[in-house]
Parts: C-alpha cells; sequence; structure tokens
C-alpha cells in the first residue's frame, strides 16, 4: 500500500513537472518584430553581390557571430545571395574599411570613391549594396533562485531562474552603384530563458539573437532579390 | 598524510593557477593598401629587435587574466614591409642609423634611396577587462616613425602613431581574442602609415620637393 502511494506520488510529481516544463518551454519562446524602409529599385541585378559589414560603434563592435549567421542564411536556400565576405572585402579595400576609418554615413562615401583604387576594387568585385549592422543583445531581467547541494547520499538542485535577453539589430544598406542609403531593416527579438531545478537542473533557453539574425536575414533576401526564399 | 596530501594539492592547483602564462605568436593578414605609390626609394630603420620583439605582460589586477607572452616581432614587420611597399616604388631594409652612406661601404653603395623611415615599437599594452570594464578586452600599440633625408637631416618625427581596438572576449578564448585584436590594432597603424602619413606638413613638404628632384633611383 505504502509502496503504491508512493508510486502515485511520483506519477502526480512527474505529470506537474511535465505540464510546468511544457509551461517553460512556450514561454521561453523568443519573439520576433521586424521592419523596414527601403527605396523602391534597391534589387540585386544578375552577378552582383552584397556585403555585411559589423558596425563599430564607441559602444562596441557588432558580434562577429551575428553578422557569420546572417551570411550563413543569406548564401542558403533556393535563393541564395551572392555574397563577398566581410574579411575579403576589408582586405581589398584596406585601409579603408577598418574599424575607425569606414565611412560613417552614405554622404562619405563620394570621397571614399575618390581615392586612388577604391571604385575599380569595388567594380572589379562586383558589389552593388553594402549592409551595416548594429545592434547587440542585453539582459532587460533576471530573477528566481536555485539551490544546488551535494552530500554523501546524493545531491540535486531546486528552484527555478530565469532571465530575460532583448535583441535589437539594425542593418543599414548602401546602394555602392548609386552611392546613396537604399533602406534600413530592424529586427528586435525578445525571449525569456529558464532553469528549473527539478533535482537536475533543466534548461529551457530561449535565443532572441538566433531570432533576431532569421528575421533580419530574411527580410535582407526581400530587400535584395525581390523574393522570399 | 592525508592533510598533507590535500594541502599539497591545493598548494600545486595555486601554482599552476598564479605560473599561467598566457602565449601568442601574432597571426594575420596585413593586406597591401589601396594608395598611390610615390615614385621615391625608401629605406627602412628598424630599431635592433625589431623582427623578432616578444611582449611581456603581467596582469595581477582584478581580473587576473594571468601572464602574457606575445611575440609581435614577425607580423609587426611584415605590416611595415607590406605597406610601405605599396607607397613607394622602392623599399629596401638598410642598416645604418641615419640614412647617410660611404662611398666606401661596400655592397651599400648601390643603397641609396632618397630618405629612410626609422621605426620603433614604442609601447604594446593589453588592456585586461579589469581595465577595459565588461568582458572586453583591448590592445593599443603605439609606434614612432622618423623621416630621414639621404644626409642624415630628420625631416619628420611622428612620435605616437596609435593603433588600437577592442572587442569582448573571455577568459577561455582569451588567447585568441588578443591575437584578433592585435592584428586589428596592427592594421590600424598600418592604415595611419598608408593614410595620414603624407598629410603631416613637413612630410608633404619633402615629398614634393624629392618628387621634383629626381625619378626614383634603385636602391635594390
Amino acid at each position: 500500500m505504502c509502496i503504491l502511494g508512493q508510486i502515485n506520488f511520483l506519477t502526480i510529481w512527474l505529470e506537474r513537472s511535465a505540464i510546468g516544463l511544457m509551461l517553460l518551454a512556450l514561454g521561453s519562446c523568443a519573439t520576433t518584430r521586424v521592419e523596414q524602409s527601403r527605396q523602391p529599385t534597391s534589387v540585386l541585378g544578375e552577378g552582383e553581390a552584397m556585403v555585411i559589414l559589423g558596425r563599430v560603434t564607441p559602444r562596441g563592435e557588432t558580434e562577429e557571430d551575428f553578422t557569420e549567421c546572417l551570411a550563413e542564411i543569406l548564401s542558403q536556400g533556393s535563393n541564395p545571395v551572392r555574397l563577398v565576405s566581410e574579411d575579403q572585402f576589408k582586405n581589398d579595400l584596406y585601409p579603408h574599411f577598418e574599424s575607425e576609418r569606414a565611412p560613417a554615413n552614405v554622404e562619405d562615401l563620394a570621397s571614399l570613391f575618390a581615392e586612388i583604387g577604391v571604385r575599380a576594387q569595388i567594380e572589379k568585385s562586383n558589389v552593388r549594396y553594402l549592409a551595416w549592422i548594429e545592434g547587440d543583445t542585453v539582459r532587460v531581467d533576471a530573477g528566481g533562485s536555485m539551490t544546488c547541494a551535494v552530500s554523501t547520499f546524493g545531491g540535486g538542485c531546486f528552484g527555478m531562474t530565469y532571465w530575460e535577453d532583448d535583441a535589437s539589430f539594425e542593418a543599414s544598406i548602401w546602394d555602392l552603384k548609386r552611392q546613396t542609403a537604399a533602406g534600413q531593416i530592424s529586427a528586435d527579438a525578445n525571449g525569456t530563458s529558464y532553469i528549473a531545478g527539478l533535482l537536475v537542473p533543466i534548461p529551457v533557453l530561449a535565443r532572441p539573437e538566433n531570432a533576431a539574425c532569421k528575421g533580419l536575414a530574411e527580410q535582407l533576401r526581400i530587400f535584395i532579390t525581390g523574393m522570399e526564399e | 598524510m592525508l592533510r598533507f596530501s590535500r594541502l599539497f594539492l591545493v598548494s600545486l592547483l595555486g601554482l599552476l593557477l598564479v605560473s599561467c602564462t598566457r602565449s601568442i605568436t601574432v597571426s594575420g593578414e596585413m593586406p597591401s593598401p589601396l594608395v598611390a605609390r610615390l615614385p621615391l626609394s625608401i629605406g627602412l630603420i628598424f630599431e635592433p629587435g625589431f623582427s623578432t620583439h616578444i611582449h611581456s605582460q603581467v596582469d595581477d589586477g582584478p581580473s587576473n587574466s594571468g601572464a602574457w607572452e606575445v611575440s609581435l616581432g614577425e607580423s609587426q614587420y611584415e605590416l611595415f614591409v607590406t605597406v610601405t611597399e605599396s607607397m613607394f616604388q622602392r623599399v629596401a631594409r638598410v642598416d645604418t642609423f641615419d640614412c647617410r652612406f660611404e662611398d666606401s661601404d661596400e655592397g651599400q653603395v648601390s643603397l641609396r634611396p632618397d630618405g629612410c623611415l626609422k621605426i620603433k615599437l614604442v609601447e604594446y599594452a593589453i588592456g585586461p577587462p579589469s581595465f577595459v570594464g565588461g568582458d572586453s578586452y583591448a590592445v593599443s600599440l603605439t609606434y614612432e616613425i622618423g623621416l630621414i633625408d639621404a644626409k642624415g637631416n630628420l625631416i619628420d618625427a611622428w612620435p605616437e602613431v596609435v593603433g588600437y581596438s577592442k572587442s569582448e572576449g573571455n577568459l577561455f578564448n582569451a588567447e585568441d581574442t588578443i591575437n584578433k585584436l592585435t592584428v586589428e590594432a596592427l592594421r590600424d597603424v598600418g592604415g595611419h602609415l598608408a593614410l595620414d602619413w603624407r598629410k603631416r606638413e613637413r612630410v608633404s613638404a619633402w615629398l614634393d620637393a624629392s618628387a621634383l628632384r629626381s625619378e626614383a633611383k634603385p636602391i635594390m
């Protein structure tokens, strides 16, 4: 009887834990908002390429992982975009796109194109669009508590801890052929991650940066090619 | 005995943490700059040990990132050679302190540059997170670049050519972060030399006068 009672208790406990985890998993999804403004003529021509560059600001540098994520998504799929890598572009145009020296706004392009070899190199690589990526991921909230203990009889963790991250990125797209700003796309993603201590710590992680990357990449693809994947 | 063993293990662990030295040989791409080539022959004078320089630094601040040993020489030498080869018609390393060559200098007679660049590393510094803030590291490089004419006169002294770079990193990949930052700082210095050096007043005047004087003379 006692054993049956214990099994019953364990079943209820497991059911409740499973429901709790499902709720956590649902709650940990990242929500993404993407906005854009564009010039009507901004579409990549045949053989033309785009370059994605991370912007360096006094606050810091756009994470390389994020620009790599964008490049990976854009270069794949049924409608891939021809990309020139950031390293290749910076090396070919060295030192004009080194962090401190890179043009800050589209009006600086005229003086940059007047520099020896710049126009010829850009025409040679057939780079039509340049997308400056700026942004970061910040922790906006965190809380809860979890205690872990180890003894000679075993150990475990109890409690729950959570944190909320907000990923906010913006792409400024320049048309190098026309030397104009072609448009802007912004992506904001928000997600809460949890770690529940149910004897063993069970992480349920939201990845807002990844969600922002996917959202921004797909909008960039539509922006540049005029077509979805 | 058990107590002694524990004490020994703890001491050993402590010793390992304290004596942790991170060694890096700086490597990265130093591309040729896109600049107009000047019709001049230039000799490069490097301070002794420039191409084999190893920087040592100990961070005993709050972030305690340990001791650093950075082999910078080869990369900084490569940078200056690559950049100057794009800037001038002819470039060669010369073994002189003041760009003057006696007629009796055997083997050096053909090395008659229009002028020399005297390059000296003033400072290399790693900024650990305790200094920079957050999880960020920073690297700064300072060089002194002098221009000497073929008669040994100092035309221009640029005392602080600074390259800087900053990025987030963590203790587990700190070597990669410092390498990347050092390469970026070196490229920053290269950018100053390629684009800003010729705009300096005395350099600009000397370049104009030299260009008028003659075509580039072979130095190799």
